[in-house]
């Protein structure tokens, strides 16, 4: 009997699925072109945030990191303090590097190598300062240790070209991104859930009259003050998407409008914290993980 | 019927692996959350904060041993998930007013403006705030100097991209943000700058 039901558990993971078809290629090319972009954005400030003379001293920074991760200045002197070369030159090579390798990725040419690469350049410069680190740090570090597991370089990539690879399914390996958002949604919703002001809407009310410096939408919350069902309202849709999320997103028949909702739900985080790469990337992530990626069905749209 | 190979049975063993760990550390945020649900009710729960307490050590201890604690941070499983939960927390200012020779005051910078894109500045608000939720934490000898320490240092790093001619002496203010809550806003309550840290800099040349 029990044999019986980890063989049902294990069919259900190996399962082929025809929407899987493009899950790799999808998932490299978005998260590449994610991790390029985000790290484009950053480049005007990187030196300010992450240089040897940047706000936060590095005593302070170093005091509150994971000892294991070298920050950058470590790695740099580590690396480079032969050489005796500049800050700004050493920052300038940094961003180089991590820039080539985001295409790499893209490009899928030496696919895992260079997602290997950005983990770990990746956790040197965000982790390794932990005080500037949030949510997006997270979910790229995460998204690009897949990048590395998974054969994500076997289709639409240089590898492809050059060297011949067997294709194998994409689908198991979209079931564990499945699966870890799925524990990332439901874990949020449950600690919100726990929360007194999430249940009485006025965590919604809080959150959305943080300070804010330089915002693109500068949006007056405080009409929800007026109309006291609207934080509550949008209290409890939150800790329902959060806490159904694997029921909306593996119901078939309803998965898209569960998508789309996801999605609406990540705008509004956009628009009222000003998380608008944290909220790009969750969207990116579950489209990736959840949209029907067989081409006939794309067609139709 | 058709065998499973051993490629797709060793994927499936580790993604059992890998989520399992995941499920681990988000178990710890669940802790977390569920003793804040205890300690907002008034009712005697003690006992089940003393286990949900033991649960959460073995926990830690579990997810810091050798080999896996190296697993969860290289794959970024490490990171908890709750966001914005259980409780919101107070958002965090770093102000640097600044004063002419006959105690006018000039001008107010809460960023350096030396940080040119919206992304610098987002890190730079959540430097302060990560700073506070680590700090809160710590004892309170430790938390003052670090406080003091911390603002003075940043603090003169905004003076410094911001600092104008007529500049003689500046004052930093590292203080929370109370924003009133939705009754009290109905009731008039303004917001509040509760102030953690003040330092005079009287020598900005």
């Amino acid at each position: 009997m029990r044999n019986k039901k980890i063989k049902s558990v294990i069919r259900f993971f190996l399962r082929d699925r025809v929407e899987d078809v493009s899950f790799m290629p999808f998932f490299r090319l978005s998260i590449g072109i994610f991790s390029l972009i985000h790290f484009l954005l950053i480049i005007p400030d990187f030196e300010t945030l992450y240089g040897k003379d940047g706000i936060i001293d590095s005593a302070i920074m170093n005091a509150f990191k994971p000892k294991i991760i070298p920050s950058l200045a470590q790695s740099n002197d580590f690396l480079f303090g032969w050489a005796n070369l500049s800050d700004k030159v050493i920052m300038s090579t940094v961003a180089v590097v991590y820039l080539v390798f985001c295409m790499f990725l893209i490009l899928g040419f030496l696919t895992r190598y260079a997602a290997l690469l950005l983990i770990i350049l990746h956790t040197v410069i965000f982790r390794g300062q932990i005080l500037y680190s949030y949510g997006v740090d997270s979910i790229t570090s995460i998204a690009l240790f897949y990048c590395f597991i998974f054969p994500v370089g076997k289709k639409y990539s240089l590898d492809s070209i050059f060297f011949k690879q067997k294709n194998g399914s994409p689908s198991p390996y979209r079931k564990i991104l499945q699966l870890h958002l799925c524990l990332i949604y439901v874990s949020s919703g449950f600690v919100k859930l726990m929360g007194v002001d999430w249940r009485s809407g006025e965590a919604i009310w809080q959150a959305t009259h943080q300070i804010r410096h330089n915002i693109f939408f500068d949006v007056n919350f405080d009409v929800m003050g007026n109309y006291a069902f609207l934080p509550i309202l949008l209290s409890w849709s939150t800790l329902i998407i959060e806490l159904f999320y694997p029921l909306l997103v593996f119901t078939s028949r309803i998965s898209n409008f569960s998508l789309l909702l996801i999605s609406v739900l990540h705008i509004g985080i956009a628009v009222s914290l000003g998380l608008y790469y944290f909220s790009l990337l969750m969207i990116i992530m579950n489209l990736t993980a959840f949209l029907n990626l067989n081409s006939k069905y794309l067609s139709r749209f | 019927m058709k065998k499973t190979s051993f490629k797709k049975l060793t994927l499936f063993y580790f993604a059992c692996l890998h989520l399992l760990i995941i499920l681990l550390v988000v178990l710890g945020d669940s802790i977390t959350g569920f003793q804040y649900l205890i300690s907002t009710q008034k009712s005697d729960k003690i006992d089940s904060n003393n286990i949900a307490s033991k649960v959460r050590r073995h926990l830690r201890e579990v997810l810091t041993l050798p080999g896996l604690y190296h697993y969860t941070l290289f794959s970024g499983c490490d990171a908890g998930y709750n966001y914005f939960a259980p409780k919101v927390a107070r958002s965090v200012s770093l102000e640097c007013i600044q004063y002419d020779s006959e105690n006018n005051e000039i001008s107010r910078l809460y960023y350096p403006i030396s940080l040119k894109t919206h992304e610098g500045i987002q890190r730079y608000s959540v430097s302060l705030a990560n700073f506070n939720n680590a700090v809160r934490k710590m004892d309170s000898a430790r938390k003052d100097s670090l406080y003091h320490f911390f603002t003075q240092d940043v603090g003169i790093r905004i003076l410094q991209s911001g600092r104008t001619k007529k500049t003689e002496f500046a004052e930093l203010n590292f203080s929370t943000y109370v924003y009133p809550s939705l009754s009290g806003f109905k009731n008039g309550v303004k917001p509040t700058l509760i102030n953690i840290t003040k330092i005079n800099l009287r020598e900005t040349r």
